[in-house]
């Protein structure tokens, strides 16, 4: 058993386990960014519908002539908290859209949130990637980048009418998601639009099945960002993530274990 | 502006933030109170950051919608926007007008009677009413899904049924709604969500660490 008063000399209370399963985690992705830094072969990701419905997606809005909308939810893309993770991951599958619609030529319309701090974050990520393509003059900045301010349902409104007036080929929504999600994706599929949708929150993937034909799930938000970019440092953190998982997987087996043989295993992870 | 300036930098100061903030949590407290009054610092700051861009991002909506009326000379674009900057004006100068009087807070307009009665009466209603509406988004995105046109589509449905059932007094009579209801909510949804919040956990995680090591293509993507 742990020497309490000692361990609290160095650290605070019950963060024992905490640090050494946060220390197993960094150690798995260095090793894995080194790997990657050498060239030597990464794990392979699996195929992830959602992506290949993007694809799909900008080519219908060629097709039909009618935009792409994105957005994040009135509340989304958070850049002050533990939510950062899931904005960086939406920002990378956005980037991606973004370049797929000027490579292709389809409109695309970001409805941004209601949190103005993430604004510099997203309107550069919109720009780049139109920049990358060389088709910067192609997106109207006035036009086609939307700020409702915080109000909820003043952007579920605001959605629904843009997406009467102006149609809409493809609804793509990603990261934590308030209840506003609903108005705007089932009035998106009412207009015929294929929605994508991604949320790391639970209690949200609940509504994103119900309303979406493809659908970023849980974990797969995360990863979608380093198989879209193809980059080997993403994909090598994602192995990481893999160890990690495989880890939580023994502890709950050992867990199991230890507490049919009496033992107190939660008291032990408690520390 | 060179890269050092646009990229490097940035990244640097992200990484020695995140890894104090790291630090706070585990060394933080009694351990090294420093960290922690550096946290308590932080956060004030970003909150002096937020608060900026609360002001930034009036005027890009101010600006938005006024191009949006030059873009658009009709007369539903001059109602819908004309109303926004009348509502706007109103609340601004009911605000001032409350908080102008003597010895009076920056919120003392929240509590005064004028500005109650524009919340009430104005915002709340037409919250109400979008509430409605969202939930007759949600019947139909309902009705749509538990249609049983797949194995994995019958087994939502059955699922959905079984709670949905146990949910509802009247089903309570029948033997066993309740118990399956139960298990449904107990075995599979338990399971499947602490599943689901682990491995996003997991995944946020990683990303943060990437980001602190200063190799997540979001933020280091400028040319």
């Amino acid at each position: 058993m742990l020497n309490t008063a000692l361990v609290e000399q160095f650290l605070r209370t019950g963060r024992v386990m905490d640090i050494l399963f946060l220390i197993f985690v960094w150690l798995f992705v260095i090793y894995y960014i080194t790997k990657a830094g050498r060239g030597a072969q990464l794990p392979k990701i699996r195929r992830i519908a959602a992506i290949d419905a993007i694809r799909e997606g900008v080519g219908r809005a060629v097709e039909i002539r009618k935009p792409v909308h994105w957005s994040f939810g009135n509340a989304g893309a958070y850049v002050t908290d533990q939510n950062v993770s899931e904005t960086l991951a939406g920002l990378g599958v956005m980037s991606y859209t973004v370049g797929l619609c000027a490579r292709l030529g389809a409109r695309f319309i970001f409805h941004m949130p209601g949190n103005p701090e993430a604004i510099p974050i997203l309107e550069g990520t919109v720009l780049e990637a139109y920049s990358k393509e060389g088709k910067l003059e192609e997106f109207d900045r006035r036009r086609d980048l939307r700020y409702y301010g915080s109000g909820m349902m003043v952007f579920t409104a605001a959605l629904a009418q843009s997406f009467m007036t102006e149609g809409v080929a493809m609804k793509i929504m990603m990261g934590r998601q308030p209840t506003c999600m609903y108005v705007a994706l089932e009035a998106a599929k009412l207009q015929g639009a294929i929605v994508i949708g991604g949320t790391a929150r639970w209690t949200a993937m609940y509504s994103f099945v119900l309303t979406c034909d493809y659908l970023f799930i849980g974990e797969e938000v995360f990863a979608a960002g380093a198989y879209v970019t193809g980059n080997p440092y993403m994909i090598s953190s994602l192995a990481s993530e893999e160890m990690a998982k495989y880890a939580c997987i023994g502890i709950l087996a050992l867990g199991i274990v230890l507490s049919l043989a009496n033992i107190n295993f939660a008291a032990l992870m408690k520390n | 502006m060179s890269t050092t300036i646009r990229r490097d930098l940035p990244i640097l100061l992200l990484a020695i933030v995140g890894f104090l903030y790291v630090a706070e949590w585990f060394f933080g407290g009694n351990v090294i109170p420093q960290l922690s009054t550096f946290k308590g610092l932080m956060g004030t700051m970003v909150s002096v950051i937020a608060w900026t861009a609360v002001g930034v991002g009036t005027i890009y909506g101010i600006s938005s919608e006024y191009y949006l009326v030059r873009r658009n000379r009709n007369w539903q674009q001059y109602v819908t926007s004309g109303s926004m900057f009348l509502m706007m004006i109103i609340m601004a100068i009911i605000w001032i007008w409350q908080w102008s009087g003597p010895g009076r807070a920056v919120g003392y307009a929240f509590q005064s009677p004028e500005w109650r009665w524009w919340l009430m009466n104005v915002y709340s209603n037409q919250t109400q009413a979008q509430y409605a509406i969202m939930f007759l988004y949600q019947c139909g995105a309902v009705y749509r899904v538990l249609r049983v046109r797949s194995m994995e589509t019958t087994v939502f449905t059955l699922a959905g049924l079984a709670f949905i059932l146990k949910s509802i007094p009247l089903f309570l009579t029948v033997p066993g709604v309740s118990e399956i209801g139960d298990w449904v909510q107990g075995a599979p949804t338990l399971g499947g969500t602490r599943a689901a919040t682990l491995t996003a956990s997991l995944g946020a995680l990683v990303i943060g660490l990437r980001a602190l090591v200063g190799k997540e293509q979001t933020t280091i993507e400028v040319k």
